[in-house]
């Protein structure tokens, strides 16, 4: 601290006698030859090479900012080959192996795709990998089989120039032959030829994997601290470099242009960020929007404190929502007392979402040091849909109660669907006594009608992390298709006569005990319409131990469940079996959110495939919605082939 | 949802602050113009700017800023006037801090939001303090140019690197 000051001291006083010699020659009593300016140049020019190895590695450095403008990519399942490897069933079990390597875990996943899809025992569906039988793709018969050649490599130019390498390519077919095998993805395909078979998806990978921070909620942490952006980095060496070779040389020019350049290490150290006092207000054109419309957002940030040179704004917009028009994003100079407004356009949807603080990047005059600041505005925008009920019947399993209602059960009595007819017994009601064939016969038969009782059903929606996925980045993930659903569901069951009452898979807080009635609807719709967004876990219970029994606990005897998840994990569809078989009658709706892009994305969809079958074969119905199916289509389809 | 909007932002670098760099640079080239050992590398370094801006890449535009300083270096070692020598590194520094300047704010904040008001801000500040150096050079050449005594020049030398040494422990970071 204060030997910088004393140098800074030393320069100024050395800079007076310096001018004062120009002017009245001999002052100064020291005599300087033109050799000592020589060596002294050279001098400066070996501190000069020291300066420029001690900084090589450093670079210019400034805050990234979240990409605001879009709502939260929904992530790709199967992106990631080595966790879709991860989970993929095994041959006798639900869950994997865990082999290490990949080409074992492949194997591993052929066999079980064998065993589960073609019937073949696991003995000879390894034999069948083995020999290459398995499959017509030739790279993959080579790549998992043993002493099979690979295929003549046709050179080309494509292939010169092709990113990945041939084992790769191997795998990658390998990958795709698995998925066809097991139904997933098997268009005609140039597939061992040339490069027909080199599709990549152009999606950026980011969002795919659903890696892009979309908002600023978790930024607070980073922000505050003051930054050395670098900016004027270089300039030190070209000042070393412009006095050593002007002294060397002995050119005025280049000396001079030392100075210039010192005069710029002056400037990028002395202006002081100041002390920022920014405050930002945020109003929304409409809070409460329908589903759909577009709402104005303005946003305005005073500057309290000094001048500020250099601002850069991005407003939190919810993760939850993407900006129709405008940018939310500013970069402005503000003088003490200014304020700077701008403003954008979002398109809402469904649910609550709630607005992060705006992100402040400030930096001073010569952008040499920048320091981040988030300022806590809280907005909320609700969306509540109006959503239509299912115009199907939704097909519950076969179980009565009490309560009558609209589900036609296995055990006869009143109703209006015939049944059989039985002899008379004392107390039949006499609406049912059949007349005409006492009129014709004189015997006393009564008519039996299939019973119609309500159901008691729990909607239990998969909310959890993992369900967070879907068929593309810019789509609904599952949990919003399932909570979609859900909204259309619930009203229609209701109507049904059913009791109806609402779960999450997971320790979420949100239940809702089955019920009836006008203000129990007005409750389910109200828990639904907060969205998604609300659903997110909050608990530290992750594992389902803890939770399945708490959820146990709440439901009432002879309860049916309908499940909604997109069964993307054997924990899933373990935890539907348990439920299964814990006396719950259970109905899985499963939003499909596997797409067949890559060979990888159809690798997880022949996982999924794999799972919804050993799910069905405990004999738990699952509906497999995909994303290009209405649920009334779903549900159709369902009752009629049923 | 909604298919539309779901773009990433363009984080290429602002248009403003890279018209302005590419400005400084081609000052620089033309005040290099009198000895083809200065022009080539300052017309090659005008080039890598150009590279750099269109694609945002940081490196290219500090390599641009190292050849032009190179160029203007080499035109004074081979003779130039002092004049042309101070426009010509000003205008180096200037392309580096300008387009610098333009990938910062084009990656923080993309090319459809309003940073007008900023980048003129900075550039204003940035192109005074340049004005300034070149002027005081000036005057310091013109009043020096009579006689040289070997001890003033030393003098105002060491000074000079002195100053550099404390401006370099001189944190701008408060605190």
């Amino acid at each position: 601290m204060n030997r910088r000051y004393l140098l800074l001291a030393l320069g100024v006083v050395l800079f007076g006698v310096g001018i004062l010699e120009q002017q009245e020659p001999g002052t100064v009593p020291v005599p300087a030859a033109g050799t000592l300016l020589t060596g002294f140049g050279g001098l400066v020019l070996l501190y000069g090479a020291v300066v420029y190895l001690g900084s090589r590695g450093q670079r210019l450095d400034h805050a990234d900012t979240p990409d605001v403008e879009i709502q939260r990519p929904t992530r790709v399942p199967g992106t990631d080959l080595d966790e879709t490897l991860d989970g993929f069933p095994g041959p006798d079990d639900l869950y994997s192996n865990g082999f290490d390597s990949r080409r074992r875990r492949l194997e591993e996943a052929a066999v079980a795709v064998l065993t589960r899809r073609r019937g073949l025992d696991t003995a000879r569906a390894r034999e069948a990998v083995r020999t290459g039988e398995w499959t017509e793709r030739r790279w993959a018969r080579a790549y998992l089989g043993e002493d099979i050649p690979e295929p003549e490599r046709a050179v080309s130019l494509a292939r010169l120039f092709a990113t990945e390498s041939a084992r790769e390519r191997s795998r990658r077919r390998t990958v795709d032959a698995i998925a066809a095998a097991a139904g997933v993805g098997s268009d005609d395909r140039a597939v061992d030829t040339g490069p027909g078979g080199e599709e990549a998806t152009d999606t950026d990978p980011e969002l795919l994997a659903g890696a892009v921070e979309a908002g600023t909620t978790g930024r607070a942490g980073t922000a505050g601290d003051h930054r050395r952006t670098g900016h004027w980095a270089g300039v030190g060496l070209v000042v070393l470099v412009c006095v050593g070779l002007g002294l060397v040389l002995e050119v005025p020019g280049v000396l001079l242009a030392g100075a210039v350049g010192l005069g710029y290490v002056a400037y990028a150290r002395s202006t002081r960020p100041g002390a920022v006092d920014l405050s930002a207000t945020r109003s929304v054109s409409d809070t409460e929007p329908d589903p759909g419309d577009t709402v104005e957002v303005t946003v305005t940030v005073t500057n309290q404190g000094g001048f500020c040179p250099d601002l850069r704004v991005v407003d939190g917009v919810p993760e939850s929502l993407s900006v129709a028009e405008g940018s939310p994003r500013c970069g402005t100079a503000l003088r003490g007392g200014g304020s700077v407004t701008f403003s954008y356009t979002l398109r809402a949807a469904a649910g609550t979402h709630e607005f992060g603080p705006v992100l402040v990047v400030a930096r001073n005059l010569s952008g040499s040091v920048e320091r981040e600041r988030c300022l806590e505005v809280v907005s909320k925008l609700r969306a509540v849909p109006s959503p239509v009920p299912v115009q199907a019947s939704v097909p519950l399993r076969r179980q009565p109660t009490q309560y009558a209602g609209d589900r036609t059960t296995d055990t006869g009595g009143d109703g209006i669907e015939f049944r059989s007819v039985r002899e008379y017994r004392p107390g039949d009601s006499l609406t049912r006594i059949d007349w005409n064939r006492r009129a014709r016969t004189g015997e006393l038969t009564t008519l039996e009608f299939n019973r119609e009782r309500a159901t008691r059903v729990v909607l239990l929606l998969d909310t959890r992390r993992s369900a967070r996925v879907g068929p593309e980045p810019a789509g609904p993930d599952a949990v919003t298709r399932a909570v979609a659903g859900a909204q259309r569901l619930f009203p229609a069951l209701l109507d049904d006569g059913h009791q109806v009452g609402i779960a999450t898979l997971g320790a979420g807080e949100q239940y809702l005990a089955p019920d009836t009635g006008r203000s129990h609807r007005k409750r389910g719709r109200d828990l639904l319409a907060a969205g998604p967004a609300s659903y997110v876990q909050t608990s530290h219970y992750s594992r389902p131990w803890y939770w399945i029994p708490k959820l146990r606990a709440r439901f009432p005897e002879d309860t049916q469940l309908l499940v909604l998840s997109p069964l993307v994990d054997a924990q899933t569809v373990r935890i539907v079996r348990q439920l299964e078989a814990y006396g719950y009658p259970t109905t899985v709706i499963s939003p499909d959110p596997t797409t067949t892009e890559t060979p990888g994305h159809r690798l997880m969809g022949a996982r999924r495939t794999l799972l919804v079958s050993a799910l069905r074969a405990t004999g738990v119905p699952v509906l497999d919605w995909k994303a290009s199916t209405s649920l009334e289509e779903l549900l159709t389809r369902e009752v009629t082939t049923r | 949802m909604s298919g539309d909007g779901f773009e990433r932002i363009d984080r290429k670098p602002t248009r403003l602050s890279s018209v302005l760099a590419l400005g400084a640079a081609a000052l620089t080239t033309a005040a290099s113009a009198y000895s083809p050992f200065a022009f080539v590398p300052c017309l090659l370094g005008g080039l890598v700017l150009v590279a750099g801006l269109a694609g945002g890449d940081q490196r290219a535009v500090t390599t641009a800023g190292g050849l032009l300083v190179v160029g203007v270096v080499l035109g004074g070692v081979v003779g130039a006037p002092v004049a042309p020598t101070l426009v010509g590194v000003t205008g180096a520094l200037l392309a580096v801090d300008l387009g610098s300047t333009a990938v910062a704010v084009g990656d923080q904040l993309g090319r459809r939001a309003p940073t007008a008001r900023l980048e003129l801000v900075h550039a204003t500040g940035s192109v005074l303090v340049g004005a300034g150096l070149v002027a005081g050079g000036l005057v310091v050449h013109e009043t020096a140019a009579g006689s040289q005594p070997v001890t003033g020049v030393l003098g105002l030398v060491v000074a000079a690197v002195v100053l550099f040494v404390a401006l370099r422990r001189i944190d701008p970071v408060p605190g």
